[in-house]
């Protein structure tokens, strides 16, 4: 085994792991908590892939800052026992079960039989060039040029509709 | 790489530019200029700079050099058939600004309006950009910003509960919808290696790699497709947006939104299952996918669905969000004949829908704007109080019903004939059976009108302008339905 | 032979950078207390050995003996997680900041810096919004309302200022055209520093590095007057050590970075004219270093000293109304300079 492949099942490992205890976790925090960690082991298989820049954004973007504001709600919150929901709900969990299975076994479909074989030629260097921020940079500056501002109007739009919508009184 | 590329060919992107300045323009004037000022300027600005934008897209209408050099082409088209359907969100949003400066549930929210116009500036950004998207990225990216805005703008009435369950039920609605799209975009990158739309043909095209996999995908984007354009089975939020809404923004979602995606559902159709077409205008598409099918089941189901439920509806607002589900219905029956002939009629459907659904509800607001109300009961007597109004609406409905001489009629002929050219003859009896159910719940709301006594005695006027507004729908209604040759030939130059 | 060599360096080089942080650590408390003490006109610690100077150990030693008390409310895998998150964040943070040039030795060229990776600001950046964490699950976890406040105001009040700090980095990056610190510090040679070249960003950087640690005037999260000790109210013993040692950890990653990025890092201005060897100049070099972040630190300590607390409708208003227009306003400036200077 080299140092790769060690280091995949580690970060892989972690990963599941932490994916699986979110959803068993009777404590929303702790769940949060494991969802952190979640994005941690993705971020380190990302580093392995050689997409550095996607492991760093990762951290920052998902584990920093959507997570904290998740963490603020369910703190401010402090919404009522799931236990009492879920029994008030049977159909919901059966739901959820049936939606994640479907959605495992069509991943797992896609994977494994839907995709036909083919040969993957890693090129190595090439995809250690593609994963630095100067590649990414460069094709979102020249090749995605339109998108890449297009969503700066995406956010300013957002930003205005949430302004809309979360403020009571316009003066 | 250069960006030299991109400032060469940004001149396609005209009308595009000038509406991301139009809506910096808005929000920069609501954030400066005093509060009234701006509540005079903001519309001014935002409709102006809407026509400027049409008069500018028109300047380089049939313009499609430039763009085959390099860089823009790889994720956006511009050809003259996008800039048709790029006229015709232009043309509907500038009667959408027109329609909120005479809208009472508008002016009720003087105090956002910057908010207001700029977000509807904002849709129509993404609206424009998803006409020419060529490329997933591209595509999600503005179907997002579209939906986005429209979840705030739906829920712009703030006060009514009604409104804000709309904007939450859309923004469910669409979240997942779009969510689902996402997760079919991210599996077929995975499958093909690119997010182009055209380079995905190349992938579908081989029929070793042919799988469910692919239909999975397939499918994935239609629910984004079909949520946007609201056919059955993605229709649910449909009914309860457009009642809550404020009914300018059920006009924008039931015309402009509808016509970008319909371009999305043509461009993805065309660009990745598409073969050839062959000398008399029929597609050759890829025959494993089936399309024909698949059209001809969600056109039945759209139409059947749409127009029933229309039937038992009490708000004028809910019949006219289903039968717009029906009119949907219509034109992907067109879209199932797969041929040059059934692709132009839905051009000169939309065209025509254009003219009487705005019509009809530029109407609709009127009359809620008199009696607050857009139950069927408070339409008791509207033909005797304004009778300018009740023959408009009267027009509207009968050409919505596509009964002649109105611009309906010739829509409808078109697709019938597109139907009857590739020989679908159940598809058609289908269809025609659809139009006979709906002259019923047409002509209830005429019948309201005309026949039916009001319980009071209240007399209603409307100014100049507003009248003149429902002249200037009504008329071309009624004059397309009998000499409609310039717009046709139009058309068909749009396609060459 | 040569991945085991530099293994071992690595290795060398993070136990030297662990040690040395905590031991400028423990003496940084007691010049803040030495600080304080000259401000309000007092003495300050004298007992302890020579001048006070063996009194940073005795705190340890009482900490450590302390009794570990944690509330019957609390939640305590997370109370105990908290602190080591914290410490965790602020000592990783150190790995990527240069204070040095490179030096070769025994044949290989070695970076005075633990790891020098191409994207290390953003690591800091990440690990400085991983911090968050601690301060708000500390504040959960104990179940005390006073915590629970305190961890929220902080994981306010380190999001409204992250977003200027990054953009006030950003005009740095500009200039620099690259995220590894290293390079950052080699594009400021000669008197090119930052922050003469862009001071706006400079002072919002600065601001909200104030903010980030939590020094005062940002000290809202443990305002003692409202919030008795804010999110460490139920810590106590080596836990609260660990809170303790991770704020004035953070102290000196600030300073640090703020040297790395602003002030030129390691460089001495026109250095290479007086033509010395290189082991020479490496020494005066590192240096200068520590000299510029012992001033920052100085200064850290003389605010905190100097300056009253914000109120918290205040201290948004400055985030987001003053302070991220401001950075904007930097990354405009700094673009329009560096294009101008290329």
């Amino acid at each position: 085994m080299t140092l790769e492949t060690v280091l995949f099942w580690i970060f892989g490992g972690l990963a599941v792991v932490a994916a699986i205890a979110t959803i068993t976790r009777k404590n929303p925090v702790i769940s949060a908590l494991f969802l952190i960690l979640n994005f941690g082991g993705l971020a380190g298989l990302y580093l392995l892939l050689n997409a550095q820049f996607i492991a760093v954004v990762q951290i920052i973007v998902y584990a920093g800052a959507i997570m904290v504001l998740f963490l603020f709600v369910i703190m401010l919150l402090r919404p009522d026992d799931e236990k009492s929901f879920f029994a008030e709900n049977k159909q919901i969990k059966w739901t959820g079960i049936a939606i994640g299975t479907f959605l495992f076994a069509q991943l797992a479909y896609v994977i494994f039989v839907g995709v036909p074989k083919q040969s993957i030629v890693r090129d190595a260097q090439r995809s250690v060039e593609i994963g630095t921020i100067e590649s990414i940079g460069r094709a979102l500056f020249t090749q995605f040029l339109v998108p890449f501002e297009a969503i700066a109007f995406v956010l300013l739009a957002a930003t205005i509709g949430a302004l809309v919508l979360a403020k009571k009184k316009f003066d | 790489m250069s960006l030299q590329y991109f400032f060469d060919n940004i001149a396609m992107l005209r009308s595009e530019l000038v509406i991301a300045v139009v809506f910096t323009a808005v929000v920069f004037v609501d954030l400066l200029a005093s509060k009234k000022t701006a509540l005079k300027l903001v519309p001014v600005i935002s409709l102006v700079g809407i026509i400027a934008a049409a008069i500018y897209l028109l300047t380089g209408f049939y313009q499609t050099a430039g763009l085959d050099s390099v860089g823009l082409k790889d994720y956006l088209t511009v050809e003259p058939l996008t800039n048709y359907f790029k006229l015709l969100i232009l043309f509907g949003s500038t009667f959408i600004v027109v329609f909120s400066m005479y809208s009472d549930e508008i002016q009720a929210i003087s105090e956002r309006h910057g908010e207001y116009y700029s977000l509807l500036l904002a849709t129509l950004f993404g609206m424009l950009l998803m006409v020419s998207a060529n490329d997933y990225i591209v595509l999600y990216i503005s179907i997002e910003l579209v939906s986005l805005t429209s979840y705030v703008l739906a829920g712009s009435m703030k006060t009514d509960p009604k409104s804000s369950e709309a904007s939450l039920k859309y923004l469910l609605y669409g979240a997942s919808a779009s969510g689902i799209m996402l997760f079919g975009i991210s599996i077929l990158y995975g499958l093909v290696g690119s997010t182009s739309i055209s380079d995905s043909y190349t992938y579908f095209s081989d029929i070793t790699k042919f799988s469910i996999t692919n239909f999975v995908v397939m499918f994935f984007i239609l629910v984004g497709i079909g949520y946007k354009i609201s056919s059955v089975p993605f229709h649910f939020w449909t009914p309860d947006v457009y009642e809550g809404s404020p009914t300018v923004i059920t006009a924008m979602l039931s015309v402009t939104s509808k016509a970008a995606g319909f371009m999305v559902l043509i461009r993805f159709i065309v660009e990745v299952f598409r073969v050839d077409v062959t000398s008399n205008g029929f597609w050759t598409m890829l025959e494993q996918y089936r399309w024909e099918q698949i059209f001809t089941v969600l056109a039945i189901a759209s139409m059947s669905i749409g127009n029933f439920a229309a039937l038992r509806q009490k708000s004028v607002k809910r019949m006219l969000a289903y039968s717009s589900i029906a009119h949907i219905g219509y034109m992907l029956s067109a879209m199932a004949v797969l041929s040059d002939s059934g692709l132009l009629s839905i051009l000169y459907y939309f065209f025509f829908y254009y003219l009487m659904n705005l019509g009809a509800f530029v109407a609709v607001v009127y009359v809620v704007n008199k009696t607050g109300s857009d139950s069927i009961e408070s339409f008791n007597g509207i033909g005797y109080k304004m009778p300018l109004l009740g023959v408009a609406l009267t027009i509207f409905l009968v050409s919505l019903t596509g009964l002649p001489p109105t611009a309906g009629f010739i829509g409808k002929f078109y697709i019938v004939m597109a139907m009857l050219e590739a020989k679908m003859i159940p598809l058609t009896i289908v269809f025609l059976l659809n139009s006979v159910v709906a002259l019923y719940y047409y002509i209830r709301v005429v019948r309201h009108m005309f026949l039916m006594r009001s319980d009071d005695s209240k007399k209603y006027t409307l100014t100049v302008p507003e009248n003149g507004i429902l002249l200037l729908f009504s008329v071309p209604v009624v004059i397309f339905g009998i000499y409609f040759t310039p717009i046709v030939e139009f058309i068909k130059s749009t396609l060459k | 032979m040569e991945m085991w060599f530099a293994f071992v360096v690595a290795l060398l080089k993070v136990i030297i950078i662990a040690h040395v942080v905590l031991i400028t650590v423990s003496y940084l408390v007691y010049f803040e207390r030495k600080i304080s003490a000259w401000a309000q006109n007092r003495i300050g610690p004298n007992r302890v050995g020579p001048a006070g100077l063996l009194q940073p150990f005795a705190d340890v030693l009482k900490l450590l003996l302390k009794e570990d008390i944690v509330p019957t409310n609390a939640n305590k895998k997370i109370h105990t997680l908290a602190p080591i998150l914290a410490l965790f964040v602020a000592m990783g943070t150190f790995a990527v900041i240069p204070i040095g040039p490179s030096i070769t030795l025994f044949g290989i060229v070695n970076p005075f810096v633990v790891a020098d990776v191409n994207i290390g600001i953003l690591y800091v950046l990440a690990l400085t919004s991983i911090g968050v964490y601690a301060i708000t699950f500390a504040g959960w976890s104990s179940g005390s309302k006073y915590s629970l406040i305190g961890g929220v105001r902080s994981s306010a009040q380190m999001i409204s200022y992250e977003i200027s700090m990054g953009f006030s980095i950003a005009g740095v990056l500009l200039f620099a055209g690259s995220l590894s610190p290293q390079m950052i510090v080699e594009s400021q040679s000669g008197l090119m520093w930052n922050a003469l070249l862009q001071p706006i960003g400079f002072i919002t950087f600065v601001v909200a590095a104030f903010a980030e640690t939590n020094r005062l005037p940002f000290d809202l999260p443990e305002a003692e007057p409202e919030l008795v000790g804010g999110f460490h109210t139920e810590y106590s013993s080596m836990k609260f050590a660990g809170f303790f040692l991770a704020e004035y950890a953070n102290m000196i990653i600030a300073s640090s970075l703020i040297v790395t990025l602003y002030l030129g890092g390691w460089q001495v201005p026109f250095l290479e004219k007086l033509g010395l060897s290189e082991g020479v100049n490496a020494a005066i070099q590192v240096g200068s270093f520590f000299v510029k972040m012992g001033v920052l630190l100085f200064f850290f300590i003389w605010v905190r000293w100097s300056l009253p607390r914000f109120r918290y409708d205040q201290l948004m208003d400055l985030g987001w109304k003053v302070m991220f227009p401001l950075s904007l306003l930097n990354v405009v400036w700094a673009a329009v300079l560096a294009m101008w200077i290329k």
